[in-house]
């Protein structure tokens, strides 16, 4: 019952930072972007940055982690909704690149075939 | 290591996802493939909704089985990225080197059938078996409509490339068969 509820507690932290980081976030940037201080774009950019370094920073606290981490990924999609046409292909297709050899090395080693599936050895280990 | 890569996972493959949908937008207006991908949109959402209700439905075995449908879940969504990024890569690849450029276009197709034909003969990792294959197929489906617009000696070319791979394949997956 206590596992349990130490979880929820986990879920509803992470959320409430999820969605603080995020309104933090798209508020600052209309900010910056109303005053002229920097460009709206610019400011979701620098912002998720900050956000990935302190996910990564504080790996060991789940829920603060992925609600940052969460919050980041949300700021680079919508960069990259807004500006996907008027990137170079050449950047377009280093950036798939990347996400495609992240995607392996993760399934590569993280990712190893069902007990249940694989193939008996067919000589005796004995 | 093994921990950090657990815990930077899930965000990292909700980017992937974000990613493929993204691109596939993009992809709207290019040949007779484009308004297929808006099909794609109702397909990945049936087929998350399918894997959900699987994985709900799914009576515990076990101690042992409790939450096993989080790494087939994960394992699901690896594929399904894998197999739509590899079709975009290999569209921006070719489009990197002009758009109906003959070398571009050649390194689609190896890139094509490396994926595939690397998933056929895979006996482990099973993820990225199906993720070569999936991605392969759509890669070469691209490239050979890309082939198809540059005329007679590219299709010529492209044809006996891909009679050269099956032959090949065929040879050694059907070899103990046929002797």
């Amino acid at each position: 019952m206590s596992k349990h509820k130490n979880n929820f507690l986990k879920i509803v932290f992470g959320v409430i930072i999820f969605m603080f980081s995020l309104a933090l976030a798209y508020f600052v940037a209309n900010y910056f972007g109303g005053q002229k201080i920097m460009e709206y774009g610019l400011t979701l950019i620098m912002i998720a940055g900050i956000y990935v370094l302190v996910g990564v920073g504080v790996s060991n606290v789940f829920p603060v982690s992925l609600g940052f981490l969460f919050s980041a990924d949300v700021l680079i999609l919508h960069i990259l909704y807004d500006r996907i046409g008027d990137v170079d292909v050449i950047y377009k297709t280093i950036l798939v690149g990347f996400v495609l050899a992240v995607l392996y090395i993760f399934a590569w080693r993280s990712m190893p075939d069902d007990k249940a599936g694989s193939v008996p050895p067919s000589v005796p280990l004995s | 290591m093994e921990f950090l890569a657990m815990v930077f996972i899930w965000p990292f493959l909700v980017l992937s996802l974000g990613l493929v949908f993204l691109t596939l937008g993009e992809w709207g207006n290019v040949g007779f493939l484009g308004p297929l991908t808006y099909l794609l949109w109702p397909l990945a959402i049936v087929f998350f909704i399918v894997l959900l209700f699987r994985a709900l439905g799914e009576k515990p075995k076990g101690a042992s089985s409790r939450g096993s449908w989080l790494p087939r879940l994960r394992s699901n969504v690896v594929i399904f990225s894998i197999g739509l990024l590899s079709p975009i890569f290999v569209r921006y690849l070719v489009e990197a080197f002009g758009s109906d450029s003959l070398p571009g276009i050649i390194l689609g197709l190896i890139i094509g059938f490396g994926l595939a034909v690397s998933g056929l003969f895979m006996t482990q990792h099973r993820t990225i078996m199906y993720s070569n294959i999936f991605g392969g197929v759509l890669a070469l489906i691209y490239v050979y409509q890309k082939l198809w617009d540059l005329g007679e000696v590219a299709q010529i070319i492209a044809a006996s490339f891909g009679l050269l791979v099956a032959v090949v394949v065929s040879i050694i997956k059907l070899k103990d068969k046929l002797s």
